[in-house]
């Protein structure tokens, strides 16, 4: 049984290690969906008077609800700009904070509120983000979902539309659309 | 045959599982912003919520128990989880568990249990007591530490550390779950977990009600070859054995208030049981042993700028424990010396000869004047050298008095994280530890009738209570290099406690990720498990114990899929502490040191719908350099009672939509082992032990707007019959194991 226990051991480490494999490239899921901002930003159009050419005004990031989130994309966008513009990072405690957000990431923890923040937010052009299963669907414009360990997109497209935000149908190639324009 | 199977599974398993290996690269921020959105869009994500994946970097050796693993798996206790960890190994005698890790059994005194990171050790003898009280209907992760962790934990991390992370301490569980169960022995237990969150506040619980009478012994008790050989009154066996009892219940309860940043709550249990087969030999029916422990505990968690944080925290525990217990010495005596000697139970209401009705302390007074009695009768005591004053003072308050205030705890933690830069951490803690024993305090090794009392001889010795005074302070720096391949970990603690003095314990490690998926890891740590109050009153000068530990880790990860590691440390024990004289027995002499070299591996995958594991552990040197009493020499012995080699095999696979169906297999080799009758001396075998475990699991089923799972759990599928090691050596030879016994659950979640 000693030798066969020994055996065992040898055998997992030499296949496990000479086994040729393909590369496969990783990040955490906190710093991945953090980085999602900035791609989905180059790809989403906010109207001009919102998004001022000039690169002295932030970007702003806003966080609601229970969350390290926002300290995450502190530590991310102290060095990286979105739009070319310094990314300011903050925690939002209280719907009226909202205001002057660019984009804004709702965590789960925030559900209870969820429709105070879709009330305040609908129809202006706040770019509201959420990682939670069924926001989408509750007003939220864009959901981040994880599918096969990839990340890709649930779109309320008519919340986006009236929201004066215009999505590339780049991203749209890798979303679900949710309340559709047109429905199907 | 057996083993043909075993061999041919384990490869056959090992093979096909390393066919889903490739190879991961971790991605760094700057190389994730530069990706275009297609590319950025095929990175795989690591997943936060998989917080198990990152101890695999952590600077020990670390298992994990998943709550999806203990559902697809049914576990019900947190014993029936650990047992298949290679690093623990656990010992039955159907009373509370023993055991411990890498080689250092006993009484789990040399591992630390944490329940959300708080220590549940019990107060008096420091053991990790595991009955029927932490069941996995509110456990949400098992992390077992195999590696030493005093450096931040402190006093008894020695084998290491076990965590019980509960569901009701997560912010994030929202809901409520119901819990019911019913099976074999008349066992039935109804559970709640609750969850709730208010905007900044949050709050959570949980409780169980459990009561068993668990598995019944009685041809067992009979046995005189396996149970009871050696004793000399065995002819008297058939005449009172009539019947066995073992019966259990527990309570335990958790709750927690979360504000903002603020925080307190209370950790609670109650736990009954019989002894099981531990220490009984004529009366099989109305042992007792009680448990009551209750932690509150408040604490602020506190962001002082963005690179310091502060934690606060005060514990405040209870800890209580009283009983009754047979030896096989006292009945004995009862019926050959002193008919009357009544010293067997604690009545809550005692009425006299005269009519007198006792309550609460008369009678535990009568108790201990009837066990000072009976210590004259022994020849221990001189009935001459002691007055009736002393017997009331020195015999009373025993740790086992209900009555009594109990032992409690005063435990204060101060931490400070400071992120130095973005890959630099250190954290800087202070900790206040105040044990007011309550108890007898004093023991002679020497004496002891069926390993069921500690007893004050020395009267000298005696003392009404004990009170520990620690502080302990402590650093940890970790810090990253070349892009996070490189990780360094150094670790520092210093404990002074009033009556040993003071000890200094040290962690070192490096852990080397060459890619995203090969781990390396280089480790040293020391650890110390402190004198318990038993150990101290024995001999106010005795030191801690201590370990060296060096280990080699390696691991592959396989992202998601899999998790392949393997371990190889020697642990060098000086000072060596142990609740019972040795595994190798009092009688020989003082263990001065105990050398342990070992190996460990494991194997995780996941890959819908399939859960696999394949584990063991492998130990190829344990010794005990011991002094002869009678020589003062010293020499080195193998020390038997522990299995060289163990395996498990776990495959969960999901046969149709939301049915689960299991198979768990363990295996000890055969293993040489002392008889708990310390009269024998001659080591014998227990023969190796194959344990086949089902589980049927039906999740997910709606039902009026709930979701309902059911679990069917048949343990020990072919009746093998298998034996533990009495390692306490407390009177029975060994202890056999449950035959084939079933469990069905049903849990409602809303």
């Amino acid at each position: 049984m000693k030798t066969f226990f020994i055996f065992t051991i040898l055998l997992t480490c030499f296949i496990g290690n000479i086994l040729p494999n393909p590369i496969m490239e990783q990040a955490e899921e906190d710093v991945l969906k953090s980085v999602t901002i900035q791609k989905l930003s180059k790809y989403i159009e906010w109207p001009e008077n919102v998004l001022k050419k000039d690169d002295s005004s932030p970007f702003v990031i806003g966080a609601i609800g229970r969350t390290d989130f926002d300290s995450i994309l502190r530590t991310i966008y102290k060095d990286n700009k979105i739009k070319g513009k310094q990314v300011k990072i903050k925690k939002v405690r209280s719907i009226h904070e909202i205001f002057g957000c660019h984009v804004l990431y709702i965590a789960e923890t925030a559900k209870k509120i969820l429709p105070d923040i879709i009330n305040f937010t609908r129809d202006k052009p706040i770019l509201t983000i959420s990682d939670t299963t069924g926001f989408a669907e509750k007003g939220v414009l864009i959901n981040i979902v994880i599918k096969g360990n990839k990340i890709r997109f649930e779109i309320n497209e008519k919340g986006t539309y009236n929201s004066g935000i215009k999505v590339s149908s780049m991203i749209k190639r890798f979303s679900k659309i949710i309340d559709p324009l047109k429905p199907n | 045959m057996k083993k043909t199977i075993v061999k041919a599974v384990f490869i056959l398993f090992i093979s096909a599982a390393l066919l889903f290996s490739q190879s991961r690269k971790k991605l760094s921020v700057n190389e994730l912003m530069k990706l275009d959105l297609e590319k950025f869009l095929n990175v795989e994500v690591i997943s936060a919520s998989k917080k198990s994946e990152k101890l695999f970097t952590a600077p020990a050796t670390v298992y994990v128990i998943t709550e999806e693993e203990i559902e697809r798996l049914g576990f019900l206790h947190l014993q029936d989880a650990l047992s298949y960890i290679p690093s623990v190994y656990l010992y039955n005698p159907h009373s509370w568990v023993w055991g411990g890790q890498r080689g250092l059994v006993s009484n789990f005194s040399q591992t630390l249990l944490l329940i959300n990171g708080r220590e549940v050790n019990n107060l008096i003898a420091q053991e990790g007591f595991i009955s029927r009280q932490f069941a996995t209907h509110n456990i949400k992760r098992i992390e077992i530490m195999a590696s030493p962790g005093s450096a931040l934990y402190g006093a008894n991390a020695l084998a290491g550390v076990i965590n019980v992370i509960t569901k009701d301490s997560d912010p994030e569980f929202e809901g409520i779950e119901l819990s019911f169960s019913g099976g074999s022995y008349n066992t039935t237990s109804a559970a709640l977990v609750f969850g709730k969150t208010f905007r900044d506040l949050s709050i959570g619980g949980s409780i169980r009600l459990f009561s068993s009478d668990e598995a019944n012994f009685l041809d067992f008790v009979r046995d005189k070859k396996n149970y009871s050989p050696g004793w000399s009154d065995n002819s008297l066996a058939n005449q009172f054995i009539n019947e066995y009892k073992n019966p259990s219940e527990s309570l335990p309860f958790n709750f927690k208030v979360t504000y903002k940043n603020i925080y307190f709550g209370l950790t609670h249990y109650y736990n009954k049981q019989s002894q099981g087969l531990e220490k009984l030999r004529w009366d099989y029916t109305d042992g007792e042993d009680n448990r009551n422990f209750t932690m509150a505990f408040a604490g602020i968690d506190q962001k002082i700028t963005e690179k310091i944080k502060i934690k606060i925290e005060y514990q405040h525990t209870w800890s209580y424990m009283w009983g009754r217990y047979h030896s096989g010495l006292w009945p004995v005596s009862r019926l050959e010396s002193n008919d009357n000697f009544d010293i067997y139970t604690f009545p809550d209401e005692v009425i006299t000869s005269t009519g007198e009705i006792l309550h609460g302390e008369s009678e535990i007074i009568d108790f201990y004047e009837s066990f000072a009695h009976y210590l004259v009768d022994q020849g221990i005591l001189d009935p001459d050298s002691i007055t009736p004053e002393e017997i009331q003072k020195y015999f009373t308050h025993i740790y086992t008095n209900k009555n009594s205030r109990g032992s409690q705890r005063k435990h204060f933690d101060i931490l400070c994280t400071w992120a130095l830069s973005p890959v630099s951490t250190i954290d800087i803690g202070y900790v206040f530890d105040n044990i007011d024993y309550v108890g007898l305090a004093v023991t002679d090794a020497a004496f002891g009738i069926g390993g069921g009392y500690d007893i004050p001889v020395n009267l000298s010795l005696r003392k009404d209570s004990y009170d520990s005074v620690k502080h302990g302070i402590y650093l940890q720096f970790k810090s990253s290099f070349f892009s996070e391949k490189l990780k360094l970990h150094f670790g520092c603690r210093y404990d002074h406690q009033n009556i040993y003095g003071g000890t200094l314990n040290p962690r070192v490690g490096m852990v080397w990720q060459p890619s995203g998926n090969d781990i390396f890891k280089v480790l040293y740590g020391e650890a110390f498990r402190e004198p318990n109050v038993f150990e101290l009153s024995s001999n106010p000068d005795v030191k801690p114990a201590k370990l060296r530990s060096f280990e080699v880790n390696y691991s592959r990860q396989f992202g998601e899929l899999a998790h392949l590691g393997f371990t190889v440390y020697v642990n060098d024990v000086s000072d060596y502490l142990s609740s019972v004289g040795a595994l190798i027995g009092s009688g020989i002499g003082k263990v001065e040191k105990q050398n342990i070299k070992g190996v460990e591996f494991q194997f995780r995958l996941k890959k819908k719908p399939l859960i696999a594991f394949v584990n063991g552990a492998y130990l190829f040197d344990i010794t005990q350099d011991i002094k002869s009493n009678t020589t003062g020499e010293t020499d080195t012995y193998d020390v038997p009672g522990i299995p060289e080699i163990k395996l498990n095999l776990g495959v969960s696979y999901n046969v149709y939509k939301n049915l689960t169906l299991s198979f768990l297999y363990s295996f000890f080799d055969e293993y040489q082992a002392l008889s708990g009758n310390s009269a024998i001396i001659d080591p014998f075998m227990i023969s190796s032990a194959h344990n086949l475990r089902l589980n049927l699991y039906w999740s997910s089923i709606k039902l009026a707007g709930s979701q309902i799972d059911l679990t069917l759990t048949v343990n020990n599928l072919t009746n093998a019959k298998n034996y533990h090691a009495n390692i306490r050596r407390s009177g029975p030879h060994m202890f056999l194991q449950e035959g084939r016994n079933f469990i069905l659950s049903v849990r409602i979640r809303n």
